[in-house]
């Protein structure tokens, strides 16, 4: 995560946000998680290598092929989806 | 200056709700309001999961009623999160949803009592007195809070029909009008300074805020579209004289009251028009959406809630209002 430059950190937030806020399996997502995700949204910083660790953890607990597909979008994210998809 | 509201109902899931406050708050919004509904999530778990993730905008029940919670238990709440949020916690209080409160057992009488007994007794508790209160709504004996909140909680009414509006002008900290169109709020506002007059107070003592249906993007049709089933209800909601007010054919509106009381709602949203939705909403682009505040403001509101649907993507929506509306107020 520490390796994306910032453009393709930008469109990997929006996806992840994106499917976290739409999906209607919310119940999936473990709480720890939720409490992280809000902290740092507080601190503006969920565009860190840390905030996009825990939307992805959130994003694949709800909608796993979806973020999976999302992954698939770019370049950048090879090594991530490589690792995520077994 | 005018101040800007949002309000969230919190029928999905907490944590959404709470972060889009964060957001809401960074984009410059100075108040969020809950809206209090027995089928939604809890607004005082909301409210304070919104205390513990936010620093500077206020909150509160917006609006609770004294039906569903007694006027002593929303002290003690209201109390409680002032502990968690001090000088940030406000309390909205309305008369309740006759529908509502009868299907779930409650009857709906004296809502003018009620709203002022209630607003009586949140005062005195939260002031840390002892109340004793015969009124016509409640009666209460030596009723006090084992502890004061940090900070005195300005007291909202919820208000849309003329008695009330004058109450809310009467003993209201701020009102909360559930309107979007200039002409019911210049009408709102004349009620609310009879009430103020009443009470012989100063205007500005009072914050008007006008709770708005409102949506926004950067595509007017997408805009118009997301607040459509808003304005259906809305409109079967509105008794007549609203609706004659605005101009609405009522035999369209009962085509959309009739489709709603048989829960047919594609028939419902299919039959909004566009008087409706510019009668009952603020729904378009960052341009027309500050031309029309302008307009609400000139009625003398000073708070403008930004309400349901806010958008048809509502972080995106947030973001905009923070980027394009606020800084031109």
């Amino acid at each position: 995560m520490d390796r994306l430059p910032g453009e393709a950190r930008g469109f990997l937030l929006e996806g992840l946000l994106k499917t976290v806020l739409k999906s209607k399996n919310a119940a999936a997502v473990d709480q720890v998680y939720v409490r992280r995700f809000l902290s740092i949204a507080r601190e503006g910083l969920l565009e860190s290598s840390e905030g996009l660790e825990v939307l992805l953890y959130m994003a694949l607990a709800m909608e796993k092929e979806k973020t999976l597909s999302l992954l698939s979008e770019k370049p950048e994210f090879k090594e991530i989806y490589g690792i995520l998809s077994g | 200056m005018v101040r800007f509201g949002i309000e969230f109902v919190p029928r999905d899931v907490y944590w959404r709700t709470v972060y889009y406050t964060i957001e809401a708050e960074k984009a410059g919004f100075n108040y969020v309001w809950i809206t209090d509904h027995y089928n939604n999530r809890n607004v005082y778990v909301t409210l304070t999961l919104i205390a513990n993730y936010t620093d500077r905008i206020k909150l509160g029940p917006g609006v609770t009623n004294p039906y569903v919670c007694s006027p002593v238990f929303t002290a003690t709440a209201v109390a409680s999160l002032a502990e968690i949020a001090p000088g940030r916690v406000v309390c909205g209080i309305g008369a309740g949803d006759k529908v509502t409160l009868t299907m779930i057992g409650l009857t709906w009488r004296k809502p003018l009592a009620h709203v002022r007994e209630c607003v009586q007794a949140i005062r005195a508790l939260t002031a840390g007195e002892v109340l004793n209160l015969d009124g016509k709504a409640f009666k209460i004996e030596g009723a006090r809070l084992n502890y004061k909140p940090p900070s005195e909680i300005p007291v909202y009414i919820g208000a849309q029909g003329p008695a009330m509006l004058r109450l809310a002008g009467e003993i209201g900290d701020g009102v909360l009008v559930n309107a979007s169109h200039p002409k019911d709020l210049e009408l709102a506002v004349s009620r609310i300074k009879e009430g103020v007059s009443r009470a012989g107070r100063s205007l500005e003592a009072l914050d008007i805020g006008a709770y708005t249906s409102f949506s926004i993007a950067e595509d007017e049709s997408k805009a118009v579209k997301a607040v459509i089933p808003v304005v259906a209800f809305i409109v079967g909601g509105s008794p007549d004289v609203v609706l004659e007010r605005h101009g609405i054919d009522l035999e369209k509106a009962n085509v959309i009251k009739d489709a709603l009381t048989k829960a047919k709602f594609g028939k419902a949203f299919k039959n909004v028009t566009e008087d409706m939705v510019e009668a009952f909403s603020i729904a378009g682009t960052p341009k027309q959406c500050i031309d029309k505040i302008e307009e609400v403001l000139k009625t003398g509101v000073t708070q403008f809630v930004v309400g349901s649907p806010i958008g048809p993507n509502v972080l995106k929506a947030i973001k905009m209002i923070g980027e394009k509306i606020i800084p031109v107020f």
